[in-house]
């Protein structure tokens, strides 16, 4: 387990030193390590949530609300029912295209989820919910 | 007084009387009222477990807009306050719908009880503005515990049932 977070955190720097972005931004996704893990992150999904999520949905991002509504590094240690939840929350936002928010994506053109994008959140998102519901 | 009667004459006939018949025509366009109904066998008290006191605060406090259960005041049938009622008890119900439980998925059913205890929590529920016109519906400090508890336990509940599924 320890070793696939390792791996995962590698995972995600790898992927923001190649796309370049933000790479001061310092991504930790298991605040506790030696617990067991109700969720990962495979390196495609990380790589989405990385360039089009993170930047307001990071523990030192700006904007309140965004930190309030969701954390990705906070979904690991949540609750079955609280992680089912904001599962959930994301298809919805996703099948709404609510997310990235209108503003941004009309000032920076290139954040706008593409349906590829899209489709791996989603389906990350669902089987997740599936499994953790017993239903996958 | 001539000239003060002839005032109050001008002002009774130029805009009171204009106001009332503005006022009686806007009851011809009240808004297209929600349908109301008792029988609901997809409601979350056909399939959750839910002691009468936690029953009754749903009942007093969220059904009218979270719930086909919408009991109408009087004052709902008078434009132009029917139309905040109407849009109100619409986007209640599109958020979340305790008479359409069975139609969700279990998974829809996790996040409305997550996040019906996090709005009673911040107290952002029930609306300020409803509060306002239903003092019944405030809640003590016990009854929103009550209620979180309550909304808590059958997000948990509702998870569980697929382990149990699955052994």
């Amino acid at each position: 387990m320890k070793s696939t977070l390792n791996f995962l955190v590698f995972a995600g720097f790898f992927t923001l030193i190649i796309v370049g972005a933000a790479p001061k931004a310092e991504v930790v996704f298991a605040s506790n390590p030696e617990q067991e893990q109700n969720i990962a992150f495979p390196e495609n999904v990380m790589a989405v949530i990385d360039t089009k999520c993170m930047g307001c949905h990071k523990p030192d991002a700006k904007n309140e609300k965004s930190k309030a509504k969701l954390q990705w590094v906070l979904l690991a240690d949540m609750e079955t029912e609280e992680l089912v939840a904001k599962l959930d929350a994301i298809i919805e936002s996703l099948e709404e295209g609510s997310m990235p928010p209108e503003g941004i994506v009309a000032k920076y053109p290139d954040m706008k989820l593409t349906e590829a994008e899209t489709k791996t959140l989603k389906d990350w998102a669902e089987s997740n919910a599936d499994r953790l519901l017993g239903d996958g | 007084m001539p000239t003060g009667s002839l005032v109050m004459g001008k002002l009774i006939k130029f805009v009171l009387l204009p106001l009332l018949v503005a006022f009686g025509i806007l009851q011809f366009f009240r808004g297209e009222y929600p349908e109301a109904r008792l029988e609901n066998p997809a409601d979350i008290h056909q399939s959750v477990e839910i002691s009468s006191e936690v029953s009754g605060l749903l009942r007093a406090a969220c059904y009218d807009c979270h719930s086909m259960e919408t009991n109408y005041p009087w004052y709902s049938k008078i434009a132009p306050i029917s139309w905040t009622i109407i849009q109100h008890i619409r986007e209640g119900r599109e958020e979340l719908n305790f008479s359409e439980w069975e139609n969700m998925s279990r998974r829809s059913r996790v996040k409305m009880l997550k996040e019906t205890a996090e709005e009673i929590e911040e107290q952002g529920m029930p609306h300020p503005q409803y509060l306002r016109a239903h003092p019944e519906a405030r809640l003590t400090d016990v009854q929103r515990q009550l209620l979180i508890d309550w909304a808590n336990q059958s997000a948990r509940n509702t998870v569980k049932r697929a382990d149990k599924d699955e052994d």
